[in-house]
């Protein structure tokens, strides 16, 4: 899963080198301080807009999994 | 058992069997029979007939149990991990399950033909609950239900797939869930837990969620042998120390004050009344041995209602998988061709 994540980021990362500029995908996080939802673009600092908080989490995939029962 | 085969194999020639006497025929009583316990007595066999009867029991009756879980929402405390290694634990009824390959029933999922699920191997499960009260919910597996997707045409109630402990229909539904429920996660307000689950069958040996039975023990018969002389010359009072020697009371004194075996089914062969009578220097006064012929066997469900399996039905199915497998061996071996095995349905 993480796996995964670092994948696209690196392809996300790589796209933004070519075009020369930053990449418009915001990815939602939530602050660890005041619970907020922050949307955070490539190049921002990682801080809650509303408290300054540097710790985020990243929200849950929306998507199924599958997991095997062992 | 089926038919041995009168060849052997012995310093690089093939010989003939030699039998000096018939086969044995191993003798099974049993003694106490309901939905979660039976005991039975094996006689006229020996150790690696009883001790295999055991492990086939532990570790080679196949049930149903969860396999693969797709989560599609879940907002409790849980990982998902750790949540899908929940429900695989969880008990499913596995009545008509099928113990041998010959038989009908349920089919190994990667054994089955079939592309991705179909009724011949798999059961879907499905839970979607959601918390809307302002205080801690509890989901257990009552809120698992079968979808139905892969019920069989000709499914009769009684052959439904389902989790077990089923409902109590002695007691309120609450109540029932409280002291029932096998808990499987527990919500706070507005988390949500949805999925759906795959039941597939398999054998205790690929792993331990596909138990049919939480004890499956067998005991030797004790042989207690008293010398009556010796017993005879003790005082009431050493005569009761001794029988209170006995962690299991095996020993008690009747009416006359005599020291007699009351209960010799309940020893455990733990030498204490030996190493009583040898204190007092009386060495030969209890001798305590076992017949390693008579195997007094327990076996136990996991729920008190019989499920996954009903306890009787897993030591048949235990003798049909030994019998099963020495036709496998008979075959490899010797090239026997054998196609009949112990049946299900009790011979008339």
């Amino acid at each position: 899963m993480s796996g995964q994540d670092a994948a696209k980021g690196q392809e996300l990362a790589k796209a933004g080198d070519a075009a020369a500029g930053p990449v418009a995908v915001a990815v939602t996080y939530i602050c660890g301080n005041c619970g907020v939802d922050v949307e955070l673009k490539l190049k921002d600092a990682v801080r809650c807009k509303e408290c300054g908080y540097r710790i985020l989490f990243k929200k849950r995939a929306r998507k199924p999994m599958q997991y095997q029962a062992v | 058992m089926a038919a041995a085969s009168l060849s052997y194999y012995c310093g690089g020639e093939w010989m003939t069997f030699p039998y000096e006497k018939e086969p044995r025929k191993p003798k099974v009583n049993v003694t106490h029979a309901s939905p979660n316990l039976v005991k039975f007595t094996l006689t006229e066999t020996d150790v690696s007939v009883a001790n295999a009867l055991r492990r086939i029991m532990l570790a080679e009756v196949p049930t149903l149990a969860i396999d693969t879980v797709n989560i599609e929402d879940n907002d409790s405390v849980i990982f998902d991990e750790f949540l899908a290694h929940r429900m695989g634990l969880l008990p499913i009824t596995s009545h008509k399950v099928g113990d041998i390959p010959p038989d009908s029933g349920y089919v190994e999922y990667k054994q089955c033909t079939c592309f991705d699920g179909c009724p011949y191997c798999t059961a879907e499960f499905k839970l979607d609950v959601t918390n809307t009260e302002d205080k801690v919910m509890t989901v257990t597996h009552f809120d698992v239900e079968n979808t139905g997707k892969y019920r069989r045409d000709n499914a009769l109630p009684i052959d439904e797939v389902k989790m077990v402990p089923s409902r109590n229909p002695d007691i309120d539904e609450e109540t029932d869930t409280r002291e029932n429920g096998i808990i499987i996660a527990k919500l706070k307000k507005d988390q949500k837990l949805r999925f759906e689950c795959y039941a597939r069958k398999g054998i205790p040996k690929y792993h331990a969620k596909f138990m049919p039975v939480a004890t499956a023990i067998y005991q030797f018969e004790p042989i207690i042998r008293t010398n009556k002389q010796m017993l005879d010359g003790l005082s009431l009072d050493e005569r009761i120390e001794f029988v209170q020697s006995c962690p299991r009371k095996v020993f008690d004194l009747d009416i006359e004050d005599n020291v007699h075996v009351a209960r010799k089914e309940d020893c455990i062969f733990c030498d204490e009344c030996v190493a009583k009578a040898k204190a007092w220097g009386k060495k030969d006064m209890v001798t305590v041995k076992m017949d390693c012929g008579v195997f007094h066997f327990t076996v136990e469900a996991v729920t008190p209602e019989g499920g996954p399996r009903n306890v009787i039905d897993v030591v048949r199915a235990a003798l049909r998988v030994l019998d099963y497998k020495m036709s496998l061996f008979l075959k490899d071996a010797y090239g026997d061709k054998i196609e009949e095995w112990l049946p299900w349905e009790r011979p008339a």
